[in-house]
């Protein structure tokens, strides 16, 4: 079954015939979890690195931003009592100025969820971020792949990756 | 005052905006502002290669912290004064290895001396080039000096 996972929400499976998709990454990052030893996987859809700019918002979508939802995630992984059995992978942040053209708003979002993982004890090990593209990104629980579709001004290019 | 060259400036500023989000998951970016830190310490370091060079880097109090808890992955209260030290000079130290590489490319010779604490920072103006960073609202300075 194909599970969507909206701007600012975290959805997990451990059905193996199910695939969680995320559409449109344009400076949101998604980042996908995967344990094959638990045959489980999840994908949270942050938009935001700081709730900060909106505590309101963060009480009704905490994963809207990253710095209260990587907790969630991390709360997640944490009913199986192994973390070390989950991979991290991130796609999105593309380059995208706020709108003062202050920021860089995908780095940024890329420079939480690594600080954030990085000081819980877990590294990225594989990352697809950046550039001026628009990403669609599947994860498949069985496999733990990734399906990647680009999308950019006039072109489409497609990719798979696999854990 | 001397000028430097386009190619210079975005030398310098790319390798400091890679080095803090490499090393330190720290977004660092190029700021208007001339950046204030009263009697904050620094710290410096000689590169040479095409030419001497002595790299100084400043921040505030709070990018300190930041930096530090970031790569330690630990509250600044826990940790020495000697960490908190060699974690702010070795950030330093690739600093200038990296710049030193982006300024002259590979296949200069690059020569680090040992990354030091410093008290008196240069000020604008003594024919020294200074740049102003923003680190997630935090002052950040990189200044560069020529010598000889």
């Amino acid at each position: 079954m194909r599970i969507d996972v909206g701007i600012g929400e975290f959805k997990a499976s451990r059905n193996a015939g199910d695939t969680l998709k995320t559409y449109g990454l344009g400076s949101c990052i998604a980042l996908i979890i995967h344990s094959k030893q638990f045959g489980a996987g999840g994908l949270i859809h942050v938009a935001l690195p700081d709730s900060s700019a909106n505590p309101a918002k963060a009480r009704t979508l905490p994963c809207y931003f990253a710095d209260t939802g990587i907790p969630k995630v991390l709360q997640y992984i944490d009913c199986f009592g192994a973390r070390k059995a989950f991979s991290y992978r991130v796609f999105g942040g593309a380059s995208i100025l706020d709108d003062n053209g202050h920021f860089d708003i995908g780095k940024r979002n890329l420079l939480t969820i690594k600080r954030m993982l990085w000081k819980a004890g877990y590294g990225i090990i594989h990352e697809d971020v950046g550039g001026t593209v628009s990403r669609t990104v599947a994860l498949d629980i069985a496999s733990g792949s990734v399906a990647v579709n680009y999308v950019e001004t006039n072109k489409t290019k497609q990719g798979v990756q696999r854990a | 005052m001397e000028v430097i060259a386009e190619r210079e400036r975005t030398a310098v500023e790319t390798t400091v905006m890679e080095t803090f989000a490499e090393m330190a998951f720290l977004d660092v970016m190029p700021s208007n502002s001339k950046n204030e830190f009263g009697t904050s310490q620094g710290f410096a370091v000689n590169i040479a290669g095409n030419e001497r060079l002595r790299c100084y880097l400043d921040m505030s109090i709070a990018a300190k912290h930041a930096v530090v808890e970031n790569i330690h992955a630990d509250a600044w209260t826990e940790l020495s004064s000697e960490e908190i030290d060699d974690c702010l000079l070795e950030i330093l130290n690739v600093l200038g290895g990296t710049l030193g590489r982006a300024l002259w490319g590979e296949a200069v010779r690059c020569k680090l001396g040992f990354p030091e604490v410093v008290v008196m920072m240069p000020g604008r103006g003594d024919g020294v080039h200074v740049f102003d960073f923003d680190a997630e609202g935090e002052p950040l300075t990189v200044i560069m000096e020529r010598r000889g």
